[in-house]
């Protein structure tokens, strides 16, 4: 073999070695800072399709304006063997193990056997969607459900969905799922666990039926499954709290508490006076007697002047005493905007530079307007800031004002790991006078002072 | 940092360190882009899409000391998949147009010539015959790139030579094979394209 190859490469070699050297001679004018740049672009890409790894969801129906407020969660879940042992058991449930451990309440609410078997399904064309239980209290509804069918798996990312009571009203909450992208092949039919967690909007009743419908391949598959009220009925505590407190010079009052089996919500007023806008607590959370912690991730409003903060539940634990904590408060000037050039996609002025515009893409509405809040650091990169005020406006350079679109709240994405946010805003196509200027409602900026307030 | 310590500290997420330890082998991989893919554009952005892809897979390298080699085994599979896709991306049309300017090419300059044959290869091939003849490579380099035995290379490597070494009829089959029909080629029976 060897040999054949020398015949044929003398044959060849002449050739081969002219095209050779003058491939050399191209190859030694490296092009360097082209390579570089090449470099750091494909770093920046790779970052970007890392952070495409993991996603959350959030949308809002509200007929109110409200804004929903959540923290970026990053904790690993680790699962344990004696619970996925004991969520096997119930038919079903076994796929949901992860995502229910991932949650003191629920977790704590399955142990009590709080869980509302449901298995009801809908087939058409080949897809199956079966919604397996629910868990429902007062204030919180979480869907179990599972989609199958020719290319579904766990690549498919979001499935689209819609949520209407049994009577075909809009549900007014938040809803929220999480996608994780598995090691399932593009093509494969596996089927999928996932979950809706419905937060309803303070003072709207759980509806006693849900139609749930799932938009699978090209069909629309709905099941409709009852609520069972009598099983939280009277699982209720209201507190009354007006209990006052300062922290960054800013002032505020817990004024109640609602306690359930899934979920604590606090609600918060803050001083008018106060000279900064608040954002939000850090590291906030119900401590009880034993030192076990209740966390909160999500809540309703914003700190001015009201905000409503769901905390993991403590309702099985039922301890005697609970106290509010937090290392400090998340606060940020007022006042504050950015100013962009929407045709020459350049960010002309925004507050230490950290905001920037990085793409603009057109839609059947309009512009969908991307900004990365950069540079953020340990203790600010876990909140989704409001950056536009909900259903604002932002202005061109003749004054005029024009609707930010859409009042699904706000829409961001982000990596594991990155140090930044990505969001988008929506706005109406035209031919704007540059450059455009958009107010600031919140912005990272934080200061640490510890908080304690009993709540019971 | 040590080239090793500088890739270690790249896999738990440095992006500096990352930048330092490509930075030691970006020469050798644009020497390969460029040697494959022919064309300053066509090598920067293989470039591109392989620190995209070494920084997305870091987590995958287990041993910091064969950073190297896992780099280079990324940006081959880059190389020969942008191959492919353009292949994908071509209609019939372009491949026939190609075809012609390929033919007159091969009248008009013999390294011309020579290069648009390797380019024609099929992509095994012709990433064999540039890591051999243009990046001078020994076999068991390539194999250990290719993670393919010594004897798999050689059968490429004399393949390939045998098909530089005739006529446009060859040639043509080489296009062919691009567009998938593989079995063709192995079997020795050339069938220009039309």
């Amino acid at each position: 073999m060897s040999a054949e190859i020398e015949n044929d490469l003398k044959r060849d070699n002449q050739r081969l070695q002219n095209d050779k050297n003058q491939i050399v001679q191209e190859i030694e004018q490296l092009p360097v800072e082209l390579l570089n740049e090449a470099i750091q672009k494909g770093l920046e890409q790779g970052k970007r399709r890392a952070s495409r790894g993991r996603r959350k969801r959030l949308s809002l129906s509200m007929s109110i304006s409200a804004v929903c407020i959540m923290l970026v969660i990053t904790a690993f879940v680790r699962v344990s063997p004696a619970f996925a042992n004991m969520v096997k058991d119930i038919p079903g449930f076994s796929g949901f193990v992860e995502f229910i451990q991932s949650d003191k309440s629920l977790l704590s609410a399955v142990e009590n056997e709080f869980i509302q078997p449901i298995n009801l399904s809908a087939e058409k064309n080949g897809f199956k969607f079966t919604v397996d239980g629910i868990l429902a209290d007062d204030q919180r509804l979480v869907i179990l459900y599972t989609a199958e069918g020719s290319g579904i798996n766990g690549n498919t990312g979001f499935l689209k969905y819609e949520l209407k009571t049994g009577d075909g009203a809009d549900v007014e909450a938040s809803i929220m799922s999480s996608h994780y992208p598995s090691q399932d092949d593009a093509d494969s039919s596996v089927p999928i666990h996932d979950y809706l967690d419905i937060l309803m909007g303070d003072g709207i009743p759980m509806p006693e039926r849900i139609q749930f419908s799932l938009l699978l391949g090209e069909e629309w598959l709905k099941v409709e499954f009852p609520i069972d009220h009598e099983r939280f009925a009277g699982m209720r505590e209201d507190i009354s709290i007006d209990q006052h407190f300062e922290v960054g010079g800013q002032r505020f009052t817990v004024k109640n508490a609602i306690i359930t089996p899934l979920q604590v919500s606090l609600t918060f007023e803050a001083d008018p006076n106060n000279d900064k806008h608040a954002n939000h607590f850090i590291n906030m959370a119900l401590v009880d007697e034993k030192g076990r912690r209740y966390e909160t991730n999500t809540g309703f409003g914003d700190l001015n002047p009201s905000l409503t903060r769901h905390f993991k539940s403590s309702y099985f634990e039922r301890p005697k005493k609970l106290t509010l904590v937090a290392d400090g408060l998340h606060l940020s000037d007022r006042n504050l905007s950015i100013t962009v050039d929407t045709d020459k996609m350049e960010t002309i002025s925004s507050p230490q530079n950290k905001l920037k515009l990085i793409s603009k893409e057109q839609t059947a509405e309009g512009y969908e307007l991307k900004f990365d809040l950069e540079e953020l650091d340990e203790t600010n990169k876990y909140l989704v800031y409001t950056l536009f005020k909900h259903d604002g406006t932002f202005k061109d350079a003749s004054g005029n004002s024009h609707p930010i679109l859409g009042n699904s709240g706000t829409s961001a994405e982000w990596g594991t790991g990155d140090s930044k946010i990505t969001y988008y805003y929506r706005i109406p196509k035209a031919d704007y006078k540059q450059p455009l200027t958009f107010d600031i409602e919140q912005y990272p900026g934080y200061v640490m002072e510890p908080v304690r307030v009993p709540i019971k | 940092m040590d080239k090793e310590e500088c890739a270690a500290a790249a896999i738990r997420g440095d992006e500096t360190a990352l930048l330092q330890r490509i930075d030691i082998d970006k020469q050798q991989m644009y020497g390969i882009a460029y040697s494959y893919m022919r064309n300053e554009t066509d090598a920067l952005e293989a470039i591109q899409e392989t620190v995209c892809r070494v920084w997305a897979k870091r987590h995958t390298l287990r041993e910091p000391k064969y950073f190297t080699t896992w780099m280079i085994r990324i940006l081959i599979r880059v190389c020969m998949d942008a191959r492919k896709k353009r292949a994908r991306e071509q209609s019939v049309e372009a491949l026939v147009q190609k075809h012609e300017k390929v033919a007159a090419a091969y009248d008009a300059a013999d390294r011309l010539d020579i290069t648009a044959q390797v380019q024609a290869l099929p992509d095994n091939l012709r990433m064999v015959i540039t890591l051999k003849y243009y990046r001078d490579m020994t076999i068991t380099e390539i194999a250990e790139l290719l993670e393919k035995p010594d004897g798999t290379i050689r059968t490429w490597l004399n393949k390939g030579l045998k098909l530089l070494r005739t006529d446009m009829t060859v040639l043509e089959e080489g296009m062919q094979d691009e567009r998938g029909n593989r079995e063709r080629l192995e079997a020795g029976q050339p069938k220009a394209a039309k």
